[in-house]
């Protein structure tokens, strides 16, 4: 529990926060109809009959998108209700040409499940819905609001939880948890730049042993930090108002947008009309109905998930829990990763080459790119591990060899013959190197006599220098000490 | 003399933007009367033991394969369109853009 004091008064507050998230479904076609699920496409060139709304069109429910719902409720441990039903969610605006949203209302297809956090605090969720995406409405291009179609119809889930993240910090953890699995699963791509995923915020603070005070809802949060920022500039904005001996300050139920600009949330305008979405059954759809063999065959092709990656890193190739989270993370790494370690046999090593050099030069190309388009394979990966395990090659010379395995795309046995980059353990001239590090170094030959070992890690940084990086540390640090003990 | 059903006839009207003449109002809450009548009786009877209907067709899990097909050609689409810019429906300007 979250408490937080109030800098004007001292008492104690207790934020109550919940998440909705709006997540599209990664399927080829829209929820109800035949048009591509595509981002980025002209506006308006994928759109339908069914998905504007026009006289007698009607919807079929796509069966990608239920797989993958399912798939999200399965990973989630919620309960798959046997039937569920669609239902219309009437309102007008300029993005929704049917005038009503197909959506799920009092037989969601999925209730309960929940995701656990680091702290091992469960974060339960209520329901999650199925529902189809409104159009795309532009507001900043001239003087008119410009509609595009593209993205009505495109297949959403809604996760909402129950109110039990008190701070932003479980908040972007959630998030991040959520974003991890739906990505595992295929589910979605969760690309907030996209719009894939999205995520409103309730919001409320109270006093101990107080029931729920007014909630509010804020809108237009574009990434997860945002979402940080606005959740904990809205406890201290309604701490204020709630501490304003004037009571029509004091917050209201009321939806507030995010200006990222300004880092503070503001009123948006009021409806003309309370939301009254009238709710009913959409005649056009039929029940949904999923069976036990259906549910318990998406379990059985589930992946392993992140939170169970994670746990077996740690144990199986005892990784740090940062190794272990930063691998797990993405299925694309955590795949890669295991597949060198079974290549190298070489746990620890695979996942500092991997976290240091191959996910940050990935990162470099753009948060797009594809860990595999680097061109090294898991295999030549753990061949290059080999290499520096036998000796063959120094880790310095590694980072090296893989820049350029990168670069090229050869492996690394052709690479280090290439570079001239193998490793010398030509004792006659390690000697050499180690002789010429220690001309005019009797500081250092004095302080590690002294017992200060920390002293020869330079007078090896001058011999890995000489080498060009091909002298093998090990021995040249065994060299040194001789030569030092031997010395005057 | 107002019927009671007045301002219900003016809610559903504002919910679908349907402008209501202040003649037209009393009328139609007549006929909301009878309407909702109807209504009442049908929740008198006794429905215990009966699956709830959620719609009038005897299916169920109708779905089809997730493969694409053709969309509209945009001319077409947009043709009915008062006012078009750029490919895009144009309106007049929504301030609050959250749905």
């Amino acid at each position: 529990m979250t408490r937080v004091i109030s800098k004007q008064s001292g008492q104690t507050w207790f934020p109550v926060i919940g998440l909705e998230v709006h997540c599209q479904l990664r399927t080829r076609t829209k929820l109800f109809c035949g048009c591509a699920n595509e981002f980025g496409a002209e506006p308006n060139t994928q759109v339908c009959p069914v998905c504007s709304g026009q006289p007698g069109a009607l919807p079929v429910m796509n069966s990608r998108a239920l797989e993958l719902a399912l798939r999200a409720a399965v990973a989630l441990d919620c309960d798959v209700a046997p039937w569920s039903k669609f239902d219309r969610k009437n309102y007008f605006y300029c993005d929704l040409p049917k005038g009503y949203q197909i959506s799920q209302f009092d037989r969601p297809y999925c209730t309960g499940g929940g995701i656990e956090l680091a702290s091992g605090k469960r974060i339960a969720l209520t329901r999650i819905h199925l529902e189809d995406d409104a159009g795309k409405a532009i507001h900043d291009r001239g003087p008119d609001t410009l509609v595009d179609l593209n993205r009505a119809g495109i297949p959403l889930i809604e996760s909402v939880t129950e109110p039990d993240l008190t701070n932003a910090d479980e908040a972007f953890e959630y998030l991040t948890r959520l974003k991890e699995i739906f990505q595992y699963i295929g589910a979605s791509d969760c690309d907030m730049e996209k719009g894939s995923l999205r995520c409103d915020v309730n919001i409320s603070v109270r006093l101990e042993g107080e029931e729920l005070r007014t909630k509010v809802e804020l809108k237009n949060l574009n990434s997860f930090r945002n979402v940080k920022a606005a959740i904990d500039y809205e406890i201290q904005r309604q701490i204020e108002a709630w501490e304003n001996p004037d009571e029509t300050a004091h917050p209201v139920q009321e939806t507030r947008l995010y200006d990222t600009n300004r880092g503070v949330t503001r009123t948006m305008r009021a409806k003309e009309d309370a939301h009254d979405y009238r709710y009913f059954p959409d005649p056009d759809l039929p029940e949904l109905h999923v069976s036990a063999e259906q549910l318990e065959r998406i379990r059985r092709e589930l992946p392993e998930l992140p939170a169970a990656r994670r746990a077996r890193y740690a144990e199986q190739f005892e990784l740090s829990e940062y190794d272990a989270s930063v691998l797990a993370s993405e299925r694309e790494v955590a795949d890669y990763f295991e597949l060198a370690v079974r290549g190298s046999g070489r746990a620890k090593e695979t996942a500092n080459w991997i976290t240091n050099e191959l996910l940050s030069a990935r990162n470099e190309r753009g948060p797009e790119t594809k860990l595999e388009e680097l061109g090294v394979s898991a295999e030549a990966l753990a061949e290059m591990i080999e290499l520096i395990a036998a000796g063959t090659l120094s880790k310095s010379a590694g980072r090296k060899v893989l820049a350029a395995m990168i670069e090229t795309g050869k492996r690394a046995g052709v690479l280090v013959v290439e570079l001239g980059l193998e490793q010398v353990q030509d004792t006659g001239q390690l000697e050499e190197w180690c002789r010429a590090a220690l001309v005019g170094q009797d500081k250092a030959i004095a302080d590690i006599r002294d017992g200060q070992q920390k002293a020869i890690g330079a007078l090896i940084g001058q011999v890995m220098k000489a080498s060009a990086g091909k002298a093998d540390p090990a021995k040249a640090r065994e060299i040194l000490l001789r030569f030092v003990q031997e010395h005057g | 003399m107002t019927n009671e059903n007045t301002p219900a006839v003016q809610k559903c009207a504002a919910l679908a933007r349907l402008q209501v003449e202040p003649e037209q109002v009393e009328r139609l809450a007549e006929d909301f009367d009878r309407i909702l009548d109807a209504f009442r009786g049908l929740t008198e009877l006794d429905v215990s033991g009966v699956k709830p209907m959620t719609g009038a067709l005897d299916l169920q899990d109708i779905v089809r394969a997730d493969e694409p097909r053709p969309s509209l050609e945009r001319e077409r689409l947009l043709a009915p369109a008062p006012k078009v810019e750029d490919g895009f429906f144009a309106v007049p300007k929504t301030v609050d853009g959250d749905a």
